[in-house]
C-alpha cells in the first residue's frame, strides 16, 4: 500500500468527532496564516477524509462554526462587540455588535460547510484512481 | 455512469457554494471593501480594539533609530509628553506618537493637500483631485522644502535633520503595524504609504487653503455688475464701520476707501467667471476642505493682558482657533522636551506636521487668529484665437506652462491630467471645462514658497521677544495675528504674513487684466512694516478677524483686506478687557465661553424703538407684545434655554434678508455668485441712516424707512415661529434651533452630535446659526482649542481640544475632552515639567528603546 493510501485509509477509520476536531485545528491555524480563504483550505483538507458528502457538510459547518465561534467569542470578551458595534453603526446598524457576531460566525460555519464539500467530492472523483494505484504497488 | 455523473454533480454544487462564498466575501462594492478581509478573526476590524488604549508600561524596539532611550509618558488625558535626550531623538519619538494616535488623519490630510483622494475613494473624486492639484499646493510644499534644503548653515541643517527623523518616525510606526491598522484604513481598504517631508509641508498648504484662499474677487465683480460700483462699494467697504481694528493704534474712526475702480465684465469673461464660480460647488467634497470656508465658521479668538490688567502682575494669554468641527480634533496636543537644548514645550500640532503650530514654553506663549489677508488675486487674459495655448500678457502672447499630472484611482487606472500655468500661477479656469475665450489664473501666496518650519521652530526656542519675532519673521503663509506674552512682562500683537504690495490703486478686490500687466505683485510687505501692537498702554492686545489696522491714507498705508469678520466678538473681548484690572485665570475662562451678543445689544434697541412707536395694530397684537417683553428683559446671552434669542436671531434673518434681497437678482444662482453684506454694514445703515434707500423696499409702491422694514420683518418672524414650533411662545426656546455636531469623514456612527448649544455665530464662544434648518443646519465650525496661560504659573497651562488626543473611536481619549471637559466649559492641566520626576498624573509609559 503506497503512503498516500495508507493515510486515507488511515483517515478513513476516524469518527467523525475526529475529523471535526482536526478541521477545527486547521482552520484556526490556516485563518492566521492565511487570511480567511484559509478557512475554505481546511474545512477542504477535513472534507477529503470525510465518507460521505453529507457528514462532510455537517462536520465542515460545525467546525467552521466553532473556529469562528471561539475566535469571536474571545474578542467578544476583550471588547469586540463594541468594534460590531461601531461596524454596525457605520453600515447604518446601531446596536447590532450581538447580532453581527453570530452573522459572521455563521458566515464561518458556511466556509467550512462549503469547503468541506469540495473536499469530499474531490475525494469521491479521485478516490477509485488512489485505490487502484494502491491495488498496483500492494 | 449514473454514479459517477452524481460525483460531478456533488463537486458542481461544492464549487458553486465555494465560488458564491469567494465571491461574496472578496469582491469589494464600490468603496466598500471585501467583507472577508473586515471579518476576518487575526486580521480584520477587530484589531482596533485591541489598540484602542496604551498599555500601562510598554517599550518599542527601534534599532539604529535612537541615539538613547526616550520616555513617553502619556497623562490622563492621554496628551504624551515625550523626554528625549536630544532633539534627533524627540522628534523621531513624536512621529511615531503621531501616527500611532493619527495616522490615517494624518494620511488624509496629505491626500487633500497632494490631490490623491481618488486612489481611496474612487472615481468619483477624480474632479476634486484635479482642482487640488491645480491649486498648486503640493508644488509648492517641494519648493519650499527646495528653499529649506538650500539653507546650509548649521542652524538650517540641524532643523531638517530633526525633521527627517520624524518622518523616519512616522515611517518606522507604519513598518511595524501590519495589521493593526486603524478602523479607517479597514472600512475602505488600503494600506498607507511610506510618510516624506513633503507630506507633512503640504499639510500646511490645506490649512492655508481654508484660511487664506478666496473667490471673493469673482464674487464682488460679480456684485458690481448686478449692484452697479456705487451700490457694491458702500455695502463693501474697504474699512468697515464700527470697528476696534487688532492694531487700533492706526486710529479706531472710518477711513473713506481711495479711488475706486469701475469695472466692466466683458460677456465671455462673465462666463468664464461664472465656470470657476460653479466649479468648486459642483465637487465631492471630504469633510468639506473646499467649500466650508464659505458658510461656516473660520475664525478665532486670541489675547494678552500684561501684568497691569492680570491679578497676579503677569502676562496672562489667552487663545481659541475656529476652525471645522473634525472627529478625530484637528489639534493633536503634546509636550516636547529634549534635555540638550533644553527643548521644553507644550502646544498643539497638526498630526503629520513635526513643529507646534501654537504652545507655549517657560519664556514664551503664541496663539492665532486668521487675518483673512488678502493674498490673492485673480487675472484674466485674453486666449488666443488661433492658437489655444496662448495667452495675451502685456500686449505678446505667452505659451502657457504646461505640466501633466497623473491621478491614480482606486479601481486602478491612472488619469492624466494637464494643468496649465501663466506667469501668475494655475488656470483654474481649466477645471471641469475645455476652453473659454478668457483663461482665469490666480496668483496666491499658498502657492509660493515659504519658511514656515524655521519659523515654528525659533518661535518655540524663543526665550524673549527679540528672539521670538526672529522666527516671526519667517512666518509668510497662513497669515496670521500672532498674539505673544512671556514671563518678562511683554505682550504684543502683529499680524503676521506675506503680504503682496500691488501696482496700480494697490488693491486686490478685483480680478485684474492679466492681459495688460494689471494689478501686478511688485513687492511683499517688510515684516518691520507690518502692523504691531507692542506693550500698549492699554495693557491688552486682542484679535478676533477683524479688520487688522484702518487703511488708506493717514493710517496704515498698504492695502491688508476686505473680508475680515463683522467685528462682534472684538468688540466684546475689547469691553470686558477694558473694564477689569484684576482679570484672573478662571476670569480668561469665563470670557472665552461667553456668548452674549454684541449684534444684539445693537439691535434690539431698534427694534424695541420701532415697536413702540408702531401702530396699534402691532402693539395690540398679544404674541408679538408678548415677543417684544422677552427682548426688554434681555441681556443679550444666547443660552439654550431662553425664548429671546430665538426671537432676535429670527427677526435679523427676515430683516437682514428685507433690507437687502429686493435689490439683489432673484436668479439664486446670481445671488449665491455674489457677495452679501456684513451685518456690520447692516448695523452702520440701522444706526446712523434710517431713511437710507437700502432699507425702501422697491417691489412696493411706497417708501420704507428702517423702522417700517424692522417692524415688517419681526412680525413675519413671529409668524415663521409660531408656524415652526407653535403659538406657545414658551416653547421658542434656542435649543430648538442652534445645534452643533462633531463630524468624521467616515460616517456619522464615528462623528459626535449634533448637540444643542449656547451662543451665535458673533459670539466669543461661536457656532454658526442656520436656525431655520434645524439640527441639519448644526454648525460645522467653531473653538478647535481653547488655551490659557498664566505666566504667574508657566508649568500650568490650562487648555482643551473639542474632541480627544486618539483618533480610535474605541479609545476612552477619542472624545474624552469633548464630553468631560469642552462640552461643559472645562479645561485640563498642560504640565510643562522639564524634568520628567515632576510629571505624577501617569496613564501611561512607553519608552523607545534604539
Amino acid at each position: 500500500m503506497s503512503t498516500i493510501n495508507r493515510i486515507f485509509e488511515t483517515f478513513k477509520q476516524y469518527n467523525l468527532v475526529k475529523t471535526f476536531l482536526l478541521t477545527l485545528i486547521l482552520t484556526v491555524v490556516f485563518l492566521y496564516l492565511l487570511s480567511w480563504p484559509g478557512c475554505l483550505l481546511a474545512a477542504t483538507i477535513g472534507g477529503f477524509f470525510t465518507l460521505r458528502y453529507s457528514r462532510a457538510a455537517i462536520m465542515g459547518f460545525l467546525a467552521g462554526l466553532s473556529a469562528w465561534g471561539i475566535l469571536v467569542g474571545i474578542h467578544a470578551a476583550f471588547g469586540g462587540i463594541a468594534v460590531l458595534e461601531l461596524f454596525g453603526a457605520i453600515a447604518g446598524l446601531t446596536g447590532m455588535g450581538e447580532i453581527l457576531a453570530v452573522i459572521i460566525v455563521l458566515i464561518g460555519g458556511l466556509l467550512g460547510l462549503s469547503g468541506s464539500l469540495l473536499g469530499n467530492a474531490i475525494f469521491a472523483l479521485i478516490e477509485p484512481y488512489v485505490s487502484k494505484s494502491g491495488e498496483t504497488t500492494k | 455512469m449514473s454514479s459517477n455523473v452524481k460525483k460531478v454533480g456533488k463537486l458542481a454544487i461544492a464549487i458553486a457554494l465555494v465560488v458564491s462564498m469567494t465571491v461574496v466575501l472578496s469582491v469589494p462594492l464600490d468603496i466598500i471593501p471585501p467583507l472577508g478581509g473586515l471579518i476576518d478573526p487575526f486580521s480584520g476590524i477587530w484589531t482596533v480594539y485591541q489598540d484602542a488604549d496604551h498599555p500601562p508600561h510598554a517599550t518599542v524596539f527601534a534599532p539604529g533609530q535612537l541615539s538613547a532611550p526616550v520616555t513617553v509618558v502619556r497623562d490622563s488625558w492621554g496628551v504624551p509628553h515625550i523626554y528625549a535626550a536630544n532633539d534627533r531623538d524627540l522628534y523621531f519619538t513624536f512621529g511615531f506618537i503621531h501616527a500611532q494616535d493619527r495616522l490615517w488623519q494624518m494620511d488624509m490630510k496629505r491626500r487633500q493637500a497632494r490631490g490623491m483622494l481618488s486612489e481611496i475613494l474612487g472615481s468619483s473624486y477624480v474632479s476634486t483631485d484635479i482642482y487640488l492639484r491645480s491649486l498648486g499646493m503640493e508644488r509648492a510644499a517641494q519648493q519650499s522644502i527646495d528653499a529649506m534644503y538650500s539653507l546650509t548653515d548649521t542652524y538650517n541643517v540641524t532643523l531638517r535633520q530633526n525633521l527627517e527623523a520624524y518622518v523616519h518616525g512616522v515611517n518606522w510606526y507604519i513598518g511595524q503595524a501590519g495589521a493593526n491598522l486603524p478602523i479607517e484604513f479597514k472600512l475602505l481598504n488600503y494600506q498607507p504609504k511610506p510618510w516624506t517631508l513633503l507630506d507633512s509641508i503640504s499639510i500646511g498648504r490645506i490649512m492655508d487653503f481654508s484660511l487664506s484662499w478666496s473667490n471673493d474677487d469673482l464674487k464682488f465683480a460679480n456684485t458690481i455688475t448686478q449692484l452697479g460700483n456705487d451700490s457694491a462699494w458702500e455695502l463693501f467697504p474697504l474699512n468697515s464701520p464700527l470697528q476696534i481694528p487688532v492694531v487700533p493704534e492706526y486710529g479706531e474712526t472710518y477711513i473713506p476707501p481711495p479711488d475706486l475702480p469701475d469695472i466692466a465684465i466683458p460677456e465671455s469673461l462673465q462666463i468664464t467667471i461664472d465656470d470657476v464660480l460653479s466649479s468648486v460647488d459642483n465637487l465631492p467634497d471630504p469633510e468639506g476642505v473646499l467649500t466650508r470656508w464659505k458658510d461656516d465658521i473660520v475664525g478665532s479668538n486670541n489675547w494678552a493682558v500684561n501684568g497691569t490688567k492680570s491679578d497676579t502682575g503677569k502676562p496672562i494669554l489667552c487663545n481659541d482657533m475656529h476652525l471645522s468641527r473634525d472627529v478625530p480634533s484637528i489639534w493633536y496636543q503634546v509636550h516636547l522636551v529634549s534635555a540638550d537644548t533644553h527643548r521644553n514645550i507644550y502646544g498643539f500640532s497638526l498630526a503629520g506636521v513635526p513643529l507646534l503650530a501654537t504652545g507655549h514654553t517657560e519664556y514664551v506663549a503664541w496663539g492665532f487668529t486668521n487675518t483673512a489677508a488678502d493674498v490673492i488675486d485673480w487675472y484674466y487674459y485674453k486666449v488666443n484665437p488661433a492658437n489655444p495655448n496662448q495667452y495675451m500678457y502685456n500686449e505678446t502672447w505667452l505659451d502657457f506652462e504646461v505640466e501633466t499630472t497623473y491621478i491614480a484611482v482606486k479601481d486602478g487606472s491612472v488619469i492624466p491630467h494637464t494643468i496649465r500655468r501663466t506667469i501668475h500661477g494655475p488656470v483654474l479656469s481649466d477645471v471641469g471645462v475645455t476652453y473659454h475665450d478668457y483663461a482665469l489664473a490666480q496668483r496666491w501666496t499658498g502657492a509660493e514658497p515659504s519658511y514656515e518650519m524655521i519659523a515654528l521652530d525659533k518661535m518655540a526656542m524663543a526665550t524673549n521677544y527679540n528672539e521670538f519675532i526672529e522666527g516671526q519673521r519667517f512666518w509668510w503663509t497662513i497669515s496670521q495675528n500672532i498674539v505673544y506674552a512671556d514671563v518678562h512682562g511683554t505682550i504684543a500683537i502683529r499680524p503676521t504674513g506675506h503680504w503682496p504690495i500691488r501696482d496700480g490703486n494697490g488693491l486686490g478686490r478685483l480680478p485684474h487684466n492679466g492681459s495688460a500687466g494689471d494689478g501686478e505683485w511688485i513687492d511683499f510687505i517688510d515684516f518691520e512694516d507690518l502692523p504691531l501692537s507692542l506693550n500698549p498702554s492699554r495693557g491688552y492686545v486682542v484679535s478676533a478677524n477683524q479688520l487688522c489696522a484702518q487703511q488708506g491714507p493717514g493710517a496704515y498705508p498698504y492695502y491688508i483686506h476686505a473680508g475680515y469678520a463683522p467685528g462682534y466678538r472684538a468688540r466684546r473681548i475689547n469691553y470686558l478687557l477694558a473694564n477689569d484690572d484684576n482679570i484672573t485665570v478662571e476670569d480668561m475662562k469665563r470670557f472665552q465661553l461667553d456668548v452674549l451678543d454684541t449684534s444684539a445689544e445693537a439691535f434690539v434697541p431698534y427694534i424695541i424703538w420701532a415697536f413702540d412707536n408702531a401702530s396699534t395694530s402691532i402693539t395690540s397684537d398679544p404674541m408679538l407684545s408678548a415677543a417684544i417683553d422677552e427682548l426688554r428683559t434681555w441681556n443679550y446671552t444666547m443660552l439654550q434655554e431662553w425664548v429671546a434669542p430665538t426671537i432676535y436671531r429670527a427677526w435679523f434673518d427676515f430683516f437682514w434678508e428685507q433690507v437687502f434681497a429686493d435689490e439683489y437678482p432673484d436668479d439664486p444662482t446670481i445671488r449665491g455668485s455674489m457677495l452679501w453684506p456684513s451685518p456690520i454694514v447692516l448695523e452702520n445703515l440701522t444706526r446712523f441712516n434710517p431713511t437710507s434707500p437700502w432699507f425702501n423696499d422697491t417691489s412696493t409702491g411706497t417708501t420704507e424707512t428702517r423702522d417700517d422694514i424692522i417692524i415688517r420683518a419681526f412680525s413675519d418672524a413671529m409668524t415663521a415661529l409660531e408656524d415652526e414650533i407653535g403659538p406657545n411662545i414658551n416653547q421658542w426656546t434656542w435649543d430648538k434651533f442652534h445645534f452643533i455636531v462633531y463630524t468624521h469623514q467616515v460616517g456619522d456612527a464615528l462623528g459626535h452630535g449634533p448637540f444643542p448649544a449656547d451662543g451665535s455665530g458673533v459670539t466669543v464662544n461661536p457656532s454658526r446659526v442656520n436656525m431655520w434648518a434645524r439640527e441639519n443646519g448644526a454648525s460645522q465650525g467653531g473653538p478647535s482649542e481653547r488655551l490659557v496661560v498664566d505666566f504667574n504659573d508657566p508649568e500650568h497651562a490650562h487648555s482643551v481640544i473639542p474632541g480627544g488626543q486618539s483618533g480610535n473611536p474605541l479609545s476612552q481619549h477619542y472624545s474624552d475632552q469633548l464630553f468631560q471637559l469642552f462640552l461643559v466649559g472645562g479645561y485640563h492641566i498642560d504640565y510643562l515639567y522639564f524634568d520628567i520626576n515632576d510629571l505624577t498624573d501617569r496613564e501611561s509609559i512607553l519608552v523607545l528603546m534604539g
